[in-house]
């Protein structure tokens, strides 16, 4: 069972990593941090994205093919969401904890 | 708020292959907790069911066998944030020990800086392997 104290507060890891990006002394090693985190939230978003989208499809009335239908319900409504990563993506890269190789390949991941 | 001025620290999350802590691991996790130069401030087994389900383990539970408390500076400094954040590293059914380690000696340091105005600029791990090879090229 998760402690008391630790709920509801911020997280080490993540304010280490926004402090090092404010303060602009974000090293190498806080830089990875801060990356792996970047990069966690964006899985989380297309996981969370994925689990949204197949319910509407559930509701339907085709029921049969559930795999291919989850591929095809994310970019349906991932129109705002796409900007909305391609523009984060740009600020990441900007502040520096992307380099232009990542950007580069994380942009060419979402734009598919 | 805590009267200790505490000295940087370092998060650590260490997978655990079988999903305990092992006796070498409790051992050096013991030996760690009488060391004055460091101080393990938070200890506590993140777990990922196989459903996906994230747990804590405390160690007022037991989760490290033969390590009950941290002694009075042990805090529970590591937030649902970090747990969750560990978790995701995780596959499913696996664990992982996390700990919070202080660089106590470098307490003086820090009360010292505060109070110059002087400000750490950069802070930089360096991997052993890094220094040994540096040190090698010295001759």
């Amino acid at each position: 069972m998760i402690g008391r104290a630790r709920i509801g507060r911020g997280g080490l890891i993540g304010t280490a990593a926004r402090t090092a990006v404010i303060a602009g002394t974000a090293t190498a090693t806080t830089g990875a941090v801060a990356r792996h985190q970047q990069r966690k939230m964006y899985d989380q978003q297309a996981a969370y994205e994925q689990q949204a989208a197949p319910q509407p499809v559930y509701a339907e009335p085709v029921q049969a093919a559930p795999a291919p239908a989850q591929v095809e319900a994310a970019p349906a409504g991932g129109g705002d969401d796409l900007y909305a990563q391609l523009q984060q993506l740009g600020q990441l890269h900007a502040q520096g904890i992307l380099s232009d190789e990542e950007f580069a390949q994380a942009k060419a991941k979402i734009l598919g | 708020m805590s009267d200790t001025i505490y000295g940087p620290a370092d998060f650590y999350a260490i997978s655990l292959s079988n999903g305990d802590v092992d006796d070498g691991v409790r051992q050096a996790v013991v030996d760690l907790l009488g060391n004055d130069a460091i101080t393990v401030v938070d200890l506590l087994v993140v777990r990922k069911g196989e459903d996906g389900t994230v747990d804590a383990g405390e160690l007022a539970e037991g989760v490290v066998p033969g390590v009950d408390e941290l002694g009075e500076t042990g805090a529970q400094l590591a937030s649902e944030e970090d747990v969750e954040a560990v978790a995701e590293l995780l596959e499913p059914g696996s664990a992982a020990l996390v700990a919070v380690i202080e660089h106590t000696w470098a307490r003086g340091l820090v009360e010292a800086l505060g109070k110059a105005g002087a400000e750490v600029v950069l802070a930089e791990r360096i991997p052993a392997e890094v220094v040994n090879a540096s040190a090698d090229s010295l001759g």
